[in-house]
């Protein structure tokens, strides 16, 4: 009985292997070439090659997987590509990532989205071949001078990388000393991951607290930050830091990390315990479709601000590629460089509702691309010929995929 | 008095041999299926790019079950094995930069491990406890200390730059230094007495005890040889990418752990304790890995397939009726 059970899960594990396979994806030794029903407006069909395209993401779930997920299956679609999910290493590691990639790795894939960095240098050793973007990732240390994968900006198969928000910490700082401002907030108190795994945080705790000690020399009412930076280990805030007696008529936390994850549900439960000041509000990053989380948004809600890098800044990564593997880089790119995404600042209730209804990255669904198939085109150079690099830039840098860009 | 059946000798080898029979069988059948079917997808797993990459993906884990033979035999495991691979790569990069030389940091790592060695073997039973309570606390310590370093070093990836780093990558060395190992680990487990008194304490500790076995200084010997295994396997992880990490080699543990129970390891040791588990476990694994992309299963999909192979393979080797793992 024993043996006929699991030679009938071993058949029914072969059908279904066979069932899943997907001969769509099979490789031919070369990229392919099809010919896309969809041409440039106003000139012939352009021959195009095409293939598989790896997308190499810690995430595999949560509304901002989802919305990848959504806009890549839409646009690739369009373009002819096909595309596979690789799970890189959760912590990064170099060898995990390299690992990830060459088990997915099929003699079909033109290009790499990676969302990790651990290990690139090494990855496009191994695959010479193929071209890659960097997309959503802190990597001001890691390609910088003396970085572990600063060997990446002098191949020219890598195609430069857009950031998760800002590059650089001092931007970053900037915009968090900005909100405090309009805000109001008088105390408040910061925390951040540590600077050995995310060192443009730290630049931007220091960068926040050099504008608050600039603008307190002329602020009619100053604003006192109180005590050093609390960085987290990667585990939530700990109880213990609402209880010190200087914490407890807090007007903000600023927390430029995951906050909704390891800030919220502590600052929640000390309110509720009557531990701190019912009015502290949170400022933070992360995104999280929670509906009780997002009910304590704006108003009287505990959390106020939330900053995420655009989900749609995805089209840089998708364009550069294309442009790549079509061998028609524009005429005024001039090499790889780290650009900042589109910056999705959600700082009031009427942000938050509309974000709730037409964004992408809570509804994950294609009806409300703001980069559509109209909009990518227009930064294809085998699409329209007049395609540069720094429109393609600009439009990133506009307020087409933020929150007041949503339709 | 019921009179117990006897089973047929055909039967009673069948029996006896389930689990080999099971693993070798496991593996086999993957070969087969991925020969047939991922031509079928455009690349052979036969090709050299995938052979380099079933090799690559192999090597760690295999080298780390060799070695890990020997304590599994006990009756034992090690969960600390994974950082301590974390451990030695990074020391590996660090004083490999800062000496220009591998050799240094190979001998620092080696001794590392017979210091690890002596207090996972011994502390067990000196302390009265179970054997895996030691080698959790190492876990734990060597966790903080890698993290120190890294919060020191003031980064999360250290890149080896004071030298080349190609020749581990090359499939034909990995292959040697398997090889190599499991004639060496083979031969120490099978004919001198540090394997059999290994099996024998796993078969029955109080016996062995009985029979004027130290086992403390077995048990010992044991765990050394796992490390240098593990030091070896360290070699080739930071050569890989010539990189380490803070997370490298998290998760090390339970590959080993796969690929033993895949390979047919009874995981209460003794006498069926066998060092070809350790490789047929280690190929069958890395071959689901790289087989089950090439033939188009999504990266999500594989881990169901694999833990429904682990599942199978439990199952058929799980000898005792109501128990969960082999024995």
């Amino acid at each position: 009985m024993k043996k006929i059970l699991a030679l009938l899960l071993a058949l029914t594990m072969v059908f279904a292997l066979v069932a899943c396979g997907n001969p769509g994806a099979a490789g031919t030794g070369t990229p392919n070439t099809d010919t896309p029903t969809t041409g440039t407006p106003g000139s012939e069909t352009p021959e195009r090659k095409t293939g598989k395209i790896l997308f190499c993401s810690s995430l595999t779930d949560g509304p901002q997987y989802e919305a990848y997920t959504t806009y890549l299956d839409t646009i690739l679609d369009e373009l002819g590509y096909t595309w596979e999910l690789v799970i890189g290493d959760p912590s990064n590691d170099p060898a995990g990532n390299l690992t990830a990639v060459r088990n997915a790795m099929t003699n079909n894939v033109v290009g790499l989205i990676t969302a990790q960095d651990g290990g690139l240098a090494e990855i496009m050793a191994e695959y010479p071949d193929m071209y890659v973007v960097g997309f959503m990732t802190d990597m001001a240390g890691v390609f910088g001078e003396g970085g572990t994968s600063a060997a990446c900006m002098e191949n020219d198969h890598f195609l430069g990388t857009v950031g998760d928000q800002y590059i650089s910490g001092e931007s970053l700082g900037k915009l968090y000393f900005d909100i405090v401002v309009e805000q109001g907030y008088q105390k408040v108190s910061t925390v951040t991951f540590p600077p050995f795994a995310y060192p443009n945080l730290m630049v931007a705790d220091v960068t926040f607290r050099a504008l608050v000690a600039e603008y307190n020399k002329t602020a009619a009412k100053p604003i006192e930050i109180v005590g050093d930076v609390e960085v987290l280990m990667f585990e939530p805030l700990s109880d213990a830091y609402f209880m010190d007696a200087s914490r407890k008529d807090l007007d903000a936390v600023v927390a430029p990390i995951a906050g909704c994850s390891f800030v919220y549900p502590t600052l929640k439960a000390a309110i509720e315990a009557g531990t701190i000041s019912a009015d502290t509000k949170l400022i933070t990053s992360g995104f999280d479709s929670d509906e009780s989380l997002l009910a304590d948004f704006g108003g009287d809600g505990v959390i106020q601000s939330i900053v995420i890098g655009g989900v749609e800044s995805i089209i840089w990564p998708v364009v550069m590629l294309d442009n790549a593997v079509q061998g028609k880089l524009p005429a005024d790119y001039a090499g790889p460089e780290q650009v900042d995404s589109a910056i999705f600042l959600i700082d009031s209730r009427e942000d938050m509702d509309k974000v709730i209804s037409d964004s992408l990255l809570y509804t994950g669904d294609a009806a409300h691309i703001a980069a559509d198939w109209n909009t990518v085109k227009t930064y294809l150079t085998s699409y329209n010929e007049n395609a540069s690099y720094a429109a393609l830039k600009e439009y990133l840098a506009s307020d087409a995929l933020t929150v007041d860009g949503l339709k | 008095m019921e009179k117990k059946r006897k089973l047929r000798p055909d039967r009673q080898w069948l029996r006896h041999h389930a689990a080999s029979l099971t693993a070798y069988g496991g593996l086999i059948f993957c070969v087969v299926l991925f020969t047939v079917l991922t031509p079928m997808f455009g690349e052979s797993i036969w090709s050299e790019r995938k052979l380099a990459t079933l090799m690559s993906n192999v090597i760690v884990t295999a080298l780390m079950s060799v070695g890990a033979v020997f304590v599994y035999a006990l009756g034992n495991m090690d969960i600390s094995i994974g950082r301590q691979v974390g451990l030695y790569a990074t020391l590996m990069v660090l004083l490999g930069n800062s000496t220009g030389s591998l050799l240094l940091p190979i001998v620092l790592c080696v001794a590392l491990s017979v210091v690890f060695a002596v207090i996972n073997g011994a502390a067990g039973d000196l302390l009265k406890m179970h054997p895996i309570i030691p080698s959790l606390v190492l876990m734990f310590f060597l966790m903080g200390v890698n993290s120190l370093i890294y919060v020191k070093l003031d980064t999360r990836n250290i890149a080896l730059t004071a030298m080349p780093h190609d020749v581990f990558k090359s499939p034909w060395l990995m292959l040697a230094v398997l090889a190599a190992e499991v004639l060496i680990v083979s031969y120490l487990f099978r004919y001198t007495r540090f394997g059999k008194y290994a099996r024998a304490i796993g078969a029955n500790q109080v016996a062995t005890r009985q029979c004027g076995v130290n086992l403390i200084r077995y048990k010992i010997i044991a765990y050394i040889i796992m490390g240098v295994c593990v030091v070896v396997a360290s070699l080739f992880q930071m050569g890989y990418t010539g990189a380490a990490s803070d997370a490298t080699g998290t998760g090390f543990e339970m590959d080993v752990m796969v690929a033993l129970i895949l390979g047919g390891m009874p995981l209460s040791g003794g006498m069926r304790s066998k060092v070809s588990c350790a490789v047929v476990g280690a190929f069958t694994f890395a071959l689901l890995d790289v087989g089950l992309p090439m033939i188009g299963i999504p990266t999500k999909v594989t881990f169901l397939i694999k833990a429904l192979i682990f599942l199978v393979v439990i199952y058929i080797t799980c000898r005792k009726k109501d128990g969960v793992l082999p024995r």
